[in-house]
């Protein structure tokens, strides 16, 4: 249970940085309220160091070119998967998390719950929406997005942080999760946890987290009641990612080499055998239908399609991945602690 | 004439009362004798330092609370395979138990993955959980070592106290300076001692290597290595005995410039203790110079004596002496000719002496305490040669009889016809052709030198410390804990004062972090260590340990509470009410450019906070000591060439009463202050506290020659012979002497070439090229420059 838990407080007020926008918005019949003027970022340095500090999440995009972001605002990208460049980021925070939603359009997320949008492929950033104090009271860190189309997009964080856009970012808005939190409230679980990560899944978007947190969200429905609905977790540990196969298959990962597999849409669940103790926080798929899962203390492990236990792969080093990229057959890279480094599936 | 008076009342004074002059010599050298028999091996910390420099009153500031960074680490490192095996864990329990028990040790400071103070963390679903790295039931056997081996992953300290490739453990400890009970400094050579005796040599074996830095270790070798050139002194003894032994091919004339010498040193190494100043490699390498010194000078004096008493009644109508002698010859008696010697070298020979003791003294303008200690110590030591050289040698002489005195004679002259082609082929160099090649030459090495100027370095290029050879024992050890650990021996502490409870405000945290990123990407940084990087891992560990949560929070409650978990580890990176906070930043090597450059950036921030906020403070750990000790060496260096060469200008001024004769002994010195900068270019020595006393020195030493060659000269121009004939006369009279004093110089610093310093050997590199071609400036360029210099005033032979 994460300790900063015992500093929390209900918070059911929308953020009062997006509140003042959008009164600012109103009286000057701005189409968008640009929070960039009274931005407290400052520009990321450029640095040869860049690809090689803290990455925390990465992307390859549909044209083939490969984008990491993390520590000192870095956002680092790169054609061939050797040279990597870095982009011009607005920011010195750590970023947590990007995603792209064809070869242009990108949203990258990070702490002081800012969220960056970028045009032309990552190499250029702008500020989309900032909120360092979200109502004064606790600084929540974006932790994932996911855009469904060009405009309509989700940014999930900490303590229950939800927000979405129907304009492709340049407004984002809180989502009222006055009546998730009671309903979690009722069941005496955590009202207001870390969301970690976010699926599109069977037409609606699967939020993964905190304390086995397992949300299905329907942005369609009419009624609070409708909105949520909590999928049944085979786990009370935290999940920090979620992957669905082309087949269907949907696993979950996180605390102390947690994994989880369902075949039936999340009804049940198969514990798949790993024997480690370390986090596991990335996944990608093998051409050949393998899984690879990464995680702390130098965690590489491999799962073979429909297997039900893990194998290690030799790592040398006690580093941390976070996420990987697939280059081409065994040849995957690595994103952590050390930046992006080559990696060869065995 | 005013000098002739005083030189001749002394000269009464001295040699009528020649009983009790010896009887006060033999009191005061019996006195100074006791006294230097107290003489004790001191490296103290605080003379290495430039105390004035700001970087090291911010160092003397901060020592109460961040410690001296006075650091012990000894490592065991497996030769082959790794650690898991039982004889080396008994092995580290055994060292652990030993660097425990270690007078001067810090007990609570003692850390390596045995004692209970390193812990392992594991997040679990419900919290933390946690445990000693090697429990209290743990056996050396197969079925532990796998759980071992992940505890020590877990507690995060792979790498700082296991080696990345699982070869080698780590025990570190801090020493403190004062000995809790005693109240007396720690003798660091006793532990450095203890360290050989009682850890190295029961643990390592043919598996497992003992590894030992810190800076009690560097300090007790760097004593132990400084007393190795104790033994060079017997070598530098018996060069000078034999070389006296050629030249003067008699015992009494051997023995005697050896024993006034050897009461020169007696004195000065009783002065040391009197002064209050105990030795250090630096001050031990003083009575080989004064030794040095003194047997040069007093080869003067036994030429002259042998002259005199050979050839003393000899003179022309002019009362000069008639060169090259006649062959019926006259001597004078032996008082006789003790007195006249004197007379005559009372002074060029002080005046000799005096620009040695000029060219010490200006050394003080480095503002270190060792090199000023030596300064003194060796100023005052050559000023004990003007009494035993000028007073105590002419005395001793006085009552010296030759043997055969005619056979003597003979066999001396028949040498010195011998030479004599060689003095009439130096002579040579003072008619216009001869001379116009050999400044030619001067030029081109002076253009040459000129060029490698640029290449001349301040401060040190080698790796590990300096002051020992590259491939010392202490050298190779550091090499080998800094590439099997991560752990970084090149270290420049930044202080960032700010107010009360800094570390939970997050604008002051966050403002550092920018800073250490800002440091980092600064070329030679390899990697920067502050309080806001352990902050962030516990902060990321408080939010089960994701690395999306490595990011200080703007809450002050997660700051705080990131400071909780933080225990006896951060202690160093924050003072007790957090207005302090050191940032560590480990530099590729330490290097001046590197370090420059480093510096340069850091000051090249620019805070977004008030100073009162945020106040950056520059610097110590060893990269700061060095930068602080080259901005010291670099700001003495021009006032030093300055002051030297002054003084020396004045002094020949003075004497010879000619600004072509001053022009004439200073251009051959400039000549070769510069060659001996291209030659540290070229050798790749740098500027630094050790070599650049060298270069003073060099000049007020290298002057001699010159002096005692012009002033026999100058006798015989100033009564009318051409030049050619005058310098031939006075190389005649004081080339051999004078090269003689070249190789006892030389002899006497070149056996430091070996010793087990490298600061000595650079130093010995450095004099005896100094005292060599200083030398061969006097005789080759001199006569050169006399020709163009002096042709106002002097015939010129009829060519």
């Amino acid at each position: 249970m994460s300790v900063a838990k015992h500093l929390r407080r209900k918070s059911f007020t929308l953020s009062s940085s997006s509140a003042i926008c959008r009164y600012l918005a109103s009286l000057l019949v701005l189409a968008s309220c640009s929070v960039v003027a009274e931005s407290v970022q400052r520009a990321a340095i450029m640095s040869p160091l860049a690809s090689k500090v803290l990455l925390t999440d990465s992307t390859r995009l549909p044209g083939g070119r490969y984008v990491g972001v993390g520590l000192y605002g870095s956002v680092v990208y790169s054609d061939d998967a050797k040279t990597w460049t870095q982009g011009n980021s607005p920011t010195q925070v750590l970023l947590t998390n990007v995603f792209f939603i064809d070869d242009q359009l990108g949203w990258a997320g990070a702490h002081d719950t800012l969220i960056l949008h970028t045009t032309d492929g990552g190499e250029n950033w702008a500020i989309q929406y900032e909120d360092p104090i979200p109502g004064g009271d606790i600084p929540k860190p974006i932790l994932d997005i996911l855009f469904t189309d060009k405009n309509t997009g989700y940014a999930v964080g900490a303590y229950g942080l939800l927000l979405k856009t129907a304009d492709g970012g340049k407004n984002w808005e809180s989502v009222d999760t006055l009546a998730l939190y009671d309903r979690l409230e009722e069941l005496e679980m955590e009202p207001e946890p870390n969301f970690n990560y976010l699926l599109a899944f069977d037409g609606n978007v699967l939020i993964v987290g905190e304390l086995g947190t397992l949300l299905s969200f329907d942005p369609e429905a009419s009624t609070e009641e409708e909105r949520w609905q909590i999928v049944d977790s085979p786990y009370s540990g935290t999940f920090f990612g979620a992957k669905q196969l082309s087949s269907g298959d949907l696993y979950l990962y996180g605390l102390r080499g947690t994994i989880y597999r369902s075949a039936d849409s999340a009804q049940s669940w198969q514990k798949i055998q790993t024997d480690v103790i370390a986090n596991i926080y990335g996944c990608i798929e093998m051409p050949d239908g393998k899984l690879v899962f990464l995680g702390s203390s130098g965690t590489v492990l491999t799962l073979a399609p429909g297997g039900a236990r893990t194998e290690k792969q030799l790592y040398k080093g006690f580093d941390t991945q976070v996420s990987a990229e697939l280059v081409s057959g065994n040849d995957i890279l690595l994103f952590g602690g050390r930046g992006v480094q080559p990696f060869k599936i065995k | 004439m005013n000098r002739q008076v005083a030189t001749n009342w002394i000269e009464n004074k001295i040699f009528s009362n020649r009983r009790g002059i010896l009887i006060v010599f033999l009191i005061l050298t019996a006195f100074m004798g006791y006294h230097g028999l107290k003489l004790r091996m001191d490296a103290g910390f605080e003379k290495l330092l430039p105390l004035k420099h700001d970087y090291i009153k911010t160092l003397q500031h901060y020592s109460s609370e961040f410690g001296s960074g006075n650091q012990l680490i000894v490592a065991l490192t497996q030769r082959e395979g790794d650690i898991f095996n039982a004889d080396f864990f008994a092995a580290l329990q055994k060292a652990n138990e030993e660097v425990f028990f270690l007078s001067g040790v810090a007990r609570n400071t003692v850390t390596s993955v045995l004692t209970p103070n390193v812990r392992y963390i594991e997040l679990v679903e419900d919290g933390f959980a946690g445990g000693n790295v090697v429990p209290a039931e743990f056996r050396a056997t197969e079925e532990w070592f796998p759980i071992i081996r992940n505890n020590i992953i877990k507690s995060g300290r792979l790498g700082s106290l296991i080696a990345n490739d699982f070869s080698g453990a780590l025990i570190r400890a801090e020493l403190v300076d004062l000995d809790p009970k005693t109240r007396e400094p720690l003798d660091y050579q006793k532990v450095a001692a203890d360290l050989e005796i009682k850890i190295r040599d029961v643990i390592e074996t043919d598996e497992i290597s003992v590894r030992i830095i810190g800076f009690a270790k560097s300090t007790g070798d760097i004593a132990e290595g400084a007393r190795d050139v104790i033994g060079f002194f017997g070598v530098t003894f018996l060069i000078a005995a034999i070389l006296l032994w050629f030249y003067s091919h008699s015992v009494a004339l051997t023995i005697l410039p050896l024993f006034s010498a050897l009461v020169a040193v007696i004195w000065q190494m009783g002065l040391l203790p009197l002064l209050g100043f105990g030795l250090d490699p630096m001050s031990i390498l003083v009575p080989f110079l004064v030794f040095a010194i003194g047997v040069s000078h007093g080869v003067q004096m036994i030429s002259g004596w042998m002259g005199e008493t050979m050839y003393g009644g000899d003179t022309d109508s002019e009362g000069r002496p008639i060169v090259p002698a006649p062959d019926v010859i006259h001597g004078v008696d032996n008082l006789e000719a003790a007195k006249r010697t004197f007379r005559r070298l009372l002074v060029p020979g002080s005046v000799a002496l005096l620009s040695d003791v000029i060219g010490f003294l200006t050394v003080l303008l480095i503002s270190i305490g060792i090199i000023q200690e030596m300064a003194i110590t060796a100023s005052l030591g050559v000023a004990v040669i003007i009494l035993t050289n000028l007073v105590l040698l002419p005395v001793l002489l006085s009552y010296v009889k030759l043997g055969n005195p005619d056979k003597f004679r003979a066999k001396h002259q028949k040498a010195e016809d011998k030479r004599d082609v060689v003095w009439r082929a130096i002579a040579m160099l003072t008619r216009t052709g001869p001379s116009l090649v050999v400044l030619s030459i001067v030029a081109l090495l002076t253009v040459w030198g000129l060029s490698k100027q640029d290449d001349l370095k301040i401060g040190d290029s080698q790796a590990g410390v300096p002051e020992l050879r590259e491939n010392a024992r202490y050298n190779i050890d550091s090499r080998v804990v800094t590439e099997r650990f991560s752990i970084g021996v090149d270290k420049l502490t930044v202080m960032i004062e700010s107010v009360d409870n800094a570390c939970v405000e997050y604008d002051v945290v966050d403002e550092m972090d920018r800073f250490s990123w800002h440091i980092r990407n600064l070329p030679g940084v390899q990697s920067v260590v502050s309080l806001v990087d352990k902050q962030k891992i516990i902060l990321a560990a408080n939010s089960e340990g994701s690395p999306r949560w490595f990011h200080l929070s703007r809450n002050s409650s997660s700051l705080s509470s990131s400071l909780y978990h933080m225990g006896a580890g951060g202690d160093e990176f924050m003072n007790a009410v957090c207005s302090s906070m050191p940032i560590n930043v480990y530099t590729l090597d330490h290097k001046a450019t590197t370090v420059n450059k480093i510096i340069e950036g850091i000051n090249a921030f620019e805070s977004h906070l008030p100073d009162e906020r945020f106040h950056v403070r520059l610097a110590s750990g060893n990269v700061g000591i060095i930068a602080a000790t080259n901005d010291a060496v670099k700001a003495a260096q021009l006032p030093i060439m300055v002051f030297v060469y002054v003084a020396v200008i004045a002094l020949t001024l003075i004497t010879f009463r000619s600004i072509g004769g001053t022009l004439c002994v200073i251009l051959p010195l400039a000549f070769v202050s510069l060659l001996s900068y291209a030659l540290m270019s070229v050798l790749d020595i740098g500027l630094k506290v050790n070599t650049l006393p060298v270069v003073a020195l060099g000049v007020g030493v290298g002057v001699d020659y010159a002096i005692y060659i012009y002033s026999r000269m100058a006798e015989f121009l100033d009564t009318g012979d051409t030049l050619n004939e005058a310098f031939y006369k006075a190389m005649r009279l004081t080339g051999k002497p004078v090269i003689f004093t070249g190789m006892t110089l030389g002899a006497g610093v070149a056996t430091w070439i070996f010793a087990s310093l490298q600061f000595q050997a650079d130093m010995g590199i450095m004099l005896t090229f100094m005292f060599l071609v200083n030398m061969l400036g006097a005789i080759i360029v001199m006569p050169a420059l006399v020709r163009w210099l002096l042709w106002r005033k002097v015939k010129l032979t009829d060519e």
